[in-house]
């Protein structure tokens, strides 16, 4: 853990996380507003005491809505991460470690799915099934499968003839009992770096798609969305667009600084060893 | 020659792919398209007549099939909004998206380029820190932030550039870079910052070879071995990311032409998307799609090209 807290961009990445971690959990527990309490009279407000981050166009609480906005985007892209990482890295596995014919099969599949430009895999799925918080996320996680998977295959092919593994096997180990437990540990580090980073595009994905109103559906509120209504009365009120702007960057940044200071690790451990 | 064989086939087969997993996924759609068109109120027979003329009583094989025999005759089916064929609706708006994307591409090298060599150099501790800062922000900060961001200083407070609407090359050519310099300067930050990271690390590690030691022992100076040797080597791999940065700039513009209100496809797209106009949808997927597949076969053969090394290895 020593190693962590020595790298500067682990350090700084994990700061930002928890700024955005304190808003979504705090606001799980205490909101000083009703998030989509309207108050026309107090209506555009910088900020001030009853309101600490001001009110929109509408006169409702930021700051509220920035925390349940943080647990949104947290949740999809928690979400995105984790499916896909079940279904990327088995997939990337089984074709890393048997290679030939089953490998090609499957890596030309991952290779159709990069094809699309990733924000279109959405548009379709949106366009066909409607608007939905698990079609997002299906989008989503189909957009980030094809790196697990990559990522998964690359470091199974390398390990698949290792003296290690063919020692395991030797001594009669199975097939599924040597990629989890002897190939997959060594292949963490690079797993957690696209993790994060799959994160990251998530994250300002669903901002994009939300900022053009496919995306998370008013009243809920999302950093994507927050930023379209507020470029609106960017005369009026430029702190509005600035705030949900900020917080989408400190947590995108966040995600990036993490999967940085990870890769910078791994690659130190690598020319120590 | 093999090489180039082997690219073409392998490209076909993904293009093959794409169209019949975006097929597949209009079939999904819930419930029956024809009832869809007509209303609930129409009379069975209309719908069955209609059902036939959409080929929608004929198996799934037989309807990709005529469905992609038909878009390869260039007969993308009509728009249900527009009442139009879709390949004139596409046709008369790519130009605008064309044009935006080669802009952003060109700003994205113009910037990276440059940062990504100063940044690997080293020795200028004053810029290195805000320009690696540029880096990461570039990365962080979605696309439409960063064109609010422009708006409110280039349109807003210093009134020097517009901040929506199109100007047709036609009208005025000046106008017309005017109209589309935000936009696609807002694109480029993202691909900016993937050149600069990529270029840098490229530099870096090349400067540990043999060949750059070899030409500091006969005293060639730092600067001149990486103007004459190692940046030719690390700006060739740049090629490798163009597939990427063609299906960012792509992705980049959907969201970016709809902040500035530019008629180009992404405005088209996600009007369609708002008027379930599935035709269009579809088309406009397969289209943007080959443009990303057939870019990356490009770029492959031109790497092919002008490193042998690559077309001699295997796969691998």
């Amino acid at each position: 853990m020593n190693k962590y807290l020595k790298n500067r961009n682990f350090i700084i990445g994990f700061i930002f996380l928890s700024i955005i971690l304190i808003l979504a959990f705090g606001g799980l527990f205490f909101k000083p507003y009703n998030p989509s309490q309207i108050d026309i009279a107090n209506k555009l407000q910088g900020f001030s005491r009853q309101h600490i981050l001001g009110t929109d166009h509408l006169g409702r609480d930021i700051l509220s809505r920035l925390m349940v906005g943080s647990t949104i985007s947290l949740e999809i892209g928690f979400f995105v991460v984790l499916f896909g990482a079940l279904i990327g890295i088995p997939i990337g596995a089984i074709a890393g470690y048997y290679g030939g014919k089953i490998d090609e099969i499957i890596m030309k599949l991952i290779d159709t799915l990069m094809s699309f430009p990733g924000v279109l895999i959405a548009l379709m799925l949106i366009a066909v099934f409607n608007v939905s918080l698990s079609i997002i996320i299906l989008a989503l996680v189909l957009i980030a499968l094809p790196k697990f998977a990559r990522i998964s295959r690359s470091g199974f092919y390398k390990y698949r003839e290792s003296p290690f593994v063919l020692a395991t096997k030797a001594r009669g180990a199975s097939s599924f009992r040597i990629m989890l437990f002897h190939i997959l540990p060594h292949l963490v580090p690079s797993l957690m770096v696209t993790a994060s980073l799959t994160f990251a595009t998530a994250i300002i994905s669903e901002a994009g798609l939300s900022y053009l109103g496919l995306g998370i559906q008013p009243p809920t509120p999302s950093f994507g969305k927050m930023v379209s209504e507020a470029q609106s009365y960017i005369l009026q009120d430029p702190l509005y667009v600035f705030i949900p702007t900020l917080a989408i960057t400190i947590l995108v940044l966040g995600f990036n600084l993490i999967g940085d200071g990870i890769q910078d690790i791994s690659e130190k451990d690598k020319n120590n060893e | 020659m093999h090489f180039f064989r082997r690219k073409l086939l392998s490209t076909l087969i993904t293009l093959f792919l794409v169209s019949v997993l975006t097929f597949s996924i209009f079939q999904m759609l819930p419930g029956d398209p024809a009832t869809l068109i007509l209303g609930i109120d129409a009379q069975p027979s209309q719908i069955e007549a209609l059902r036939a003329t959409m080929d929608l009583d004929k198996n799934p094989v037989v309807r990709y099939t005529l469905w992609a025999t038909k878009a390869l005759q260039g007969d993308l089916g009509v728009s249900y909004k527009y009442q139009r064929p879709v390949s004139e609706l596409i046709f008369s708006s790519i130009n605008i998206t064309a044009q935006l994307a080669t802009l952003s591409f060109l700003i994205s090298l113009l910037i990276g380029i440059p940062i990504g060599i100063l940044l690997a150099k080293r020795d200028k501790k004053r810029v290195i820190i805000p320009l690696s800062m540029f880096s990461q922000l570039g990365m962080a900060i979605p696309s439409f932030c960063v064109a609010i961001i422009l708006i409110e200083i280039f349109s807003v407070k210093l009134h020097v550039l517009p901040s929506l609407g199109y100007i047709p090359i036609g009208d005025s050519l000046i106008g017309n870079i005017r109209s589309l310099l935000l936009p696609s300067l807002s694109i480029a930050t993202g691909g900016a910052a993937i050149i600069i990271r990529f270029l840098r690390s490229n530099i870096i590690s090349e400067k540990n070879k043999d060949y750059v030691r070899t030409n500091r022992s006969i005293g060639l100076s730092e600067n001149q071995i990486l103007y004459t040797h190692i940046l030719r080597n690390s700006l060739i791999p740049v090629l490798t990311i163009f597939g990427i940065l063609i299906s960012d700039v792509l992705g980049g513009s959907i969201i970016i032409e709809n902040v500035f209100s530019l008629p180009g496809i992404g405005k088209l797209i996600t009007s369609s998307i708002t008027s379930r106009d599935l035709p269009l949808i579809q088309a406009l997927v397969m289209y943007l799609s080959i443009i990303v597949i057939i870019t990356n076969m490009i770029v492959d053969m031109l790497y092919g090209v002008i490193d042998p090394r690559i077309r001699m290895s295997g796969n691998e």
